[in-house]
């Protein structure tokens, strides 16, 4: 099937290996940022940071939901599970976050009446079966996720469904990006940009980047060959001393996005002022609430939650992972008190967290082993 | 079932391992099999035969045959075989 097989060659991706090796400059080091936390996941899965040389390094961005998660939002969807008649849906990832007193898979284990699903139609199909219970779906997201809750909200309104309601976490990629790229610790020469975001919003979001900021950025479909492209890429960039924003995903995302989505997201979200992000602090207009059409299928308004800002526990370092300052092995607590199967922290939580793929793929010890060789503290 | 099993979405699964799709900004190829164009949803089918409801809300009309990419039940574009 295309898009899957013909970019995982490898003796193509052997010949992208060594054409990254020639764009190099002699003695000159490279910090490159995958934002997406989809690519973080390919870049461990395919061993392609064993492909490239000591001198590009990458960095691992803000780019999975769940990390960016602020417990606080964990306590408001656990305390919506526990009203009673209430069936609270939600993506797989979401049921082992840690809130301040357990996970929703612990309100689970509790009585509250969770369910994992797979897509927000299936949370609607949930209400159609249960017409007397109130069934609300946890919707979490980037722009990728966002349309097909928009339109799933879209579709209960239109046949009426009264029982059914969404606790709205969509967040946006621009705002935490101009927030990292605000950061004066931030030494980023370059972008790999999230791919199935732009199939949404398009590569134009993103021109900010090279225009302000003075960094190119490659948007970057998420098979090995894809990644290893978008790399060299960048690299070809700064050898040539160009800065812009370049489609290594065109078979896919279009300059201007889908109008069509970007249309019934502005039909059905609105911007927060602003959101909390883990790590980041909180941010302008960097997340989505239910627009006034569609305040009835709001849950936080029809049920209710306790708002509280809830600060990370004090051995977590998600926040320094999360802006690049730190890699995960160097968190004091990756790999003893924070485990994939007790996560302290929400980077150690889902696949695509840096933490988890770190453990899963067994960066840990390689860097630990370096970090020892080095004479750097672990 | 199992946790691994729980968060292993259908669709994301040309190479099957854990993990979450949806929260992963992963978007994977499904192929159509039927079209209900009143209500806007295609039936497709993954690589490893699982069947999804689609919604196809944001794409021109879809045809059985036509591979999309699909994130959280929504195709978001299409490809081809």
């Amino acid at each position: 099937m295309r898009f899957v097989q013909e970019f995982r060659d490898a003796e193509l991706g052997r010949a992208l290996a060594a054409e990254i090796r020639s764009l190099l400059a002699p003695g000159r080091t490279y910090k490159l940022m995958e934002v997406c936390g989809g690519h973080t996941h390919s870049i461990y899965r395919y061993g392609i940071d064993g492909l490239l040389p000591d001198a590009v390094e990458l960095v691992h961005g803000p780019g999975c939901p769940v990390c960016v998660l602020p417990m606080g939002r964990v306590d408001d969807a656990i305390a919506i599970a526990h009203e009673p008649n209430v069936i609270f849906t939600c993506f797989g990832d979401m049921l082992r976050i840690p809130g301040s007193h357990g996970s929703l898979l612990e309100a689970k284990a509790q009585g509250a009446d969770v369910r994992m699903v797979y897509s927000p139609l299936d949370a609607l199909a949930i209400a159609r079966r249960n017409p007397e219970r109130e069934v609300v779906f946890f919707a979490i997201g980037f722009e990728t996720t966002a349309p097909s809750t928009a339109l799933t909200l879209r579709r209960a309104k239109a046949e009426r469904i009264a029982n059914f309601s969404c606790i709205c976490n969509h967040v946006t990629i621009v705002p935490p990006l101009r927030a990292l790229l605000d950061s004066p610790a931030l030494e980023i020469d370059g972008f790999i940009g999230p791919g199935h975001v732009c199939t949404v919003v398009g590569a134009r979001p993103f021109q900010f980047i090279p225009e302000d900021y003075s960094r190119p950025l490659v948007i970057s479909g998420f098979e090995p060959l894809d990644v290893l492209q978008s790399i060299a890429m960048l690299l070809a960039q700064l050898a040539e001393d160009r800065c812009e924003v370049e489609n290594q995903y065109a078979r896919v995302v279009a300059w201007d996005g889908n109008a069509r989505a970007l249309a019934v997201m502005a039909e059905v979200f609105a911007l927060r002022p602003h959101f909390e992000w883990r790590g980041l602090g909180f941010i302008s207009q960097s997340a989505l609430r239910l627009s006034d059409a569609y305040a009835e299928l709001d849950a936080e308004r029809r049920f209710g939650v306790p708002g509280i800002r809830v600060a990370d526990p004090k051995a977590c370092q998600c926040g320094e992972v999360l802006k690049g300052a730190i890699k995960p092995w160097e968190c004091k607590v990756f790999g003893t008190a924070c485990t994939p199967e007790r996560p302290i922290g929400t980077c150690m939580v889902s696949p695509e967290g840096a933490c988890a793929a770190y453990y899963t793929y067994g960066r840990h010890a390689g860097g630990r082993e370096a970090a020892a060789r080095d004479g750097l503290a672990v | 079932m199992s946790d691994e099993q729980r968060t292993r979405a259908p669709g994301g699964g040309d190479h099957g391992e854990p993990g979450c799709v949806t929260c992963g900004d992963v978007a994977s190829p499904m192929r159509v099999l039927a079209v209900d164009t009143a209500d806007g949803l295609a039936l497709c089918v993954d690589a490893h035969e699982r069947r999804v409801s689609v919604d196809t809300g944001i794409l021109d009309a879809v045809a059985p045959g036509e591979v999309l990419l699909v994130h959280a039940g929504t195709a978001l574009a299409r490809g081809s075989a």
